[in-house]
């Protein structure tokens, strides 16, 4: 297993498969770089290099006590991609990774970067505060913080259903995909995951976002559950200087699964572009 | 008027109080009679009769010839032109005041007055001044409040009546699946019975089937429609024993597309063998059904990242007990003393009525049902309902 040692002695496991111009992905709360396997499979097979890590606290890295908000996330993402020496880059960000991709350029700069993805991206910001009134209730953070620490394993349970779910009486999804997502959830630590809500609550992108000078795709489900549209995507939308929105309609936060194959011809179309 | 009260004129005056004296003397063996073990119905309904007969009042103070509507003139009257048979007994009871006369009796009346019934609140007891085999008595005028009484409970009943209208309004998901699911199979087997009539050798045994189907489909929306109505009906009222896991199972199961509208998952835990219940079984399903949307909302307006919804039932000592159990945000304890009050409600779209009614079923059903916080944030909302004798 390809391990990154970080600055702080913790090590970062990163998958690495294919050749051709990389592609880094960045994973959603409080899963691991596992949920990219539709893409990665899809664009590997097209003749990139698709590389996801697994975030500290989470996957197959190591647990470390602290360093749960995003410079820290950040900065692990540039000493994997100084470490790899990776060049016009297309950084692939879901969720709370969304907002890790997006604090690299704004902490480190476009250098490495030819382009930016955010699928069900926490950007600009997702909860709420005085200057941001679309975000989430704080409330809602509270909920999360205290369903982990009362039973962890249950709670995300409900995260993976809730993780495919639209609300319509169509939702299909296997008993193995639930299984998978419950499994990768599992597979982080306590205090990663209790943290890291507290990172993707509070953190505000909008400085990051004001310094970026490559084009972004934001790619969104309509009914996501988790990260919703008109407190994330909508707002980002407007605010980065030269982005496209694609709003997948009656979608759930989980499009990586539900919906791999609109997303792969849309990865594919804007990193060939 | 008649007097007998001069010494507390003032006083009587002054806080209006309507007084009046009944003379019994001539009762003494009625009552003896009527105090005998083992009397029967038609004896005692007709010493009773007579005893209304033998007793008369005697004495009325102004105001409460004016809430009997009796002139001076006219006294002395039988109790049976004032007091109602059906209350005679209390009555008999009042005049134990004869042989005691520290006691004192009352009871809340309907006292028959020229063109209808005043309802007071009767007090009788023994003056001293009182002659032989006479009592007094005090008479307070509660028409006001009986009849708000009776308009309170009418309005409870209109207040749960329209709860299960507004539920029914917000059901729209349950109700559009409830009904255009048998129609489609309706549809379907009527295009399929179509098809096999018109082959040219016509297959009747294929026709059949679908007729079949069409006939459980029509079935089926025929109960959906009984269901919806029962709900929408003014008024039910009817107890029989009840068994709640099966009540719990379809009322959860007739509701999955409202549930997953606002995307919770349920899961039922359900003792074996629960003792049944005395209950209405529509008023038991409008509870559950409040608790049941009340707790899907509330997780899906706060947006929780789990939507766990359990409903546990479980056999107490002579209760039955039934948890609704989310994981939402719960109820801060501020609102938490207030939750049951009418027209008080956290969510913005509430008339706050649902709680109140829930709390009034259960009640009425001899049970009780509390609010428990969960360490986690999430309510569970606990009835118990006493087992059936």
């Amino acid at each position: 297993m390809p391990m990154l040692n970080l600055r702080d002695g913790t090590r970062l496991y990163y998958k690495d498969w294919g050749q051709g111009e990389p592609v880094v992905f960045a994973h959603g709360w409080p899963l691991n770089g596992d949920m990219w396997e539709n893409q990665m499979m899809f664009l590997a097979s097209k003749g990139y290099r698709v590389i996801a890590h697994d975030r500290r606290g989470f996957g197959r890295s190591d647990q470390p006590w602290d360093g749960y908000n995003h410079n820290s996330f950040a900065d692990d993402l540039a000493e994997l991609l100084d470490h790899l020496d990776l060049r016009n880059v297309t950084l692939v960000g879901y969720a709370m990774g969304g907002g890790e991709v997006t604090r690299y350029v704004g902490r480190h700069g476009s250098a490495r970067v030819a382009r930016v993805v955010l699928i069900g991206s926490t950007t600009p910001k997702l909860g709420q505060s005085e200057d941001y009134p679309h975000g989430v209730p704080q409330v809602v953070f509270d909920n999360v913080r205290g369903g982990l620490m009362e039973d962890r394993a249950e709670f995300l349970r409900g995260f993976a259903r809730l993780f495919f779910s639209t609300g319509n009486d169509t939702d299909e999804v296997s008993e193995g995909r639930l299984a998978h997502v419950h499994h990768m959830a599992l597979q982080g630590s306590l205090k990663a995951a209790h943290d890291a809500v507290t990172a993707c609550a509070e953190t505000d992108y909008r400085d990051d976002i004001g310094r970026f000078d490559v084009p972004v795709l934001v790619i969104h489900g309509e009914r996501d559950a988790f990260v919703p549209f008109n407190a994330t995507a909508r707002q980002a939308a407007a605010l980065f200087p030269n982005a496209t929105l694609k709003v997948y309609a009656d979608a759930p936060h989980g499009i990586l699964f539900t919906h791999k194959d609109q997303l792969n011809q849309d990865l594919l179309q804007f990193i060939a572009d | 008027m008649a007097g007998g009260f001069e010494g507390t004129q003032r006083a009587v005056n002054a806080m209006g109080l309507a007084l009046g004296r009944l003379d019994a003397s001539a009762a003494a063996p009625l009552l003896e009679a009527l105090a005998e073990r083992g009397l029967a119905e038609a004896r005692r309904d007709d010493l009773l009769r007579r005893l209304l007969i033998e007793v008369r009042l005697v004495a009325l103070n102004c105001r409460a010839g004016k809430l009997l509507g009796i002139g001076e003139s006219a006294l002395p009257i039988t109790a049976a032109e004032l007091w109602p048979f059906a209350e005679a007994s209390q009555l008999a009871e009042s005049l134990h005041a004869l042989e005691d006369p520290e006691g004192c009796f009352r009871a809340q009346l309907a006292m028959k007055v020229p063109g209808g019934t005043v309802h007071v609140l009767y007090t009788s007891w023994r003056e001293p001044t009182d002659p032989p085999g006479h009592i007094t008595f005090g008479l307070l005028d509660v028409s006001d409040q009986v009849a708000a009484e009776q308009a309170l409970q009418q309005q409870r009943a209109q207040m749960a009546h329209a709860d299960r209208l507004s539920t029914l309004g917000v059901m729209t998901a349950t109700i559009a699946h409830e009904v255009r699911q048998p129609l489609s199979v309706i549809l379907a087997s009527a295009q399929a019975a179509l098809r096999w009539l018109r082959r040219t050798q016509p297959d009747l045994e294929q026709v059949e089937q679908c007729l079949d189907m069409i006939v459980l489909g029509g079935a089926k929306a025929e109960d959906t429609v009984a269901r919806l109505r029962q709900l929408a009906a003014g008024r039910s009222e009817a107890r029989e024993r009840c068994a709640l896991g099966p009540l719990i199972e379809e009322t959860v199961d007739f509701l999955r597309p409202e549930l997953s509208a606002r995307q919770a998952t349920v899961l039922l835990d359900i003792a074996r063998n629960l003792p049944a219940v005395r209950a209405d079984g529509v008023q038991l399903r409008q509870v559950l059904i409040n608790l049941l949307i009340n707790a899907a909302q509330a997780m899906a307006d706060a947006q929780c990242w789990n939507r766990a919804l359990k409903v546990r039932a479980r056999a107490e000592e002579a209760a039955v007990q039934i948890d609704v159990e989310d994981s939402g945000p719960g109820i801060a304890a501020a609102d938490r003393d207030r939750l049951f009050e009418g027209f008080y409600s956290t969510k913005a779209s509430g008339l706050g009525l649902g709680l109140k009614i829930c709390r009034q079923i259960v009640e009425d059903h001899g049970g009780t049902i509390d609010h428990v916080p969960r360490p986690s944030g999430g309510s569970i909302f606990r009835i118990r309902l006493p087992n059936a004798a």
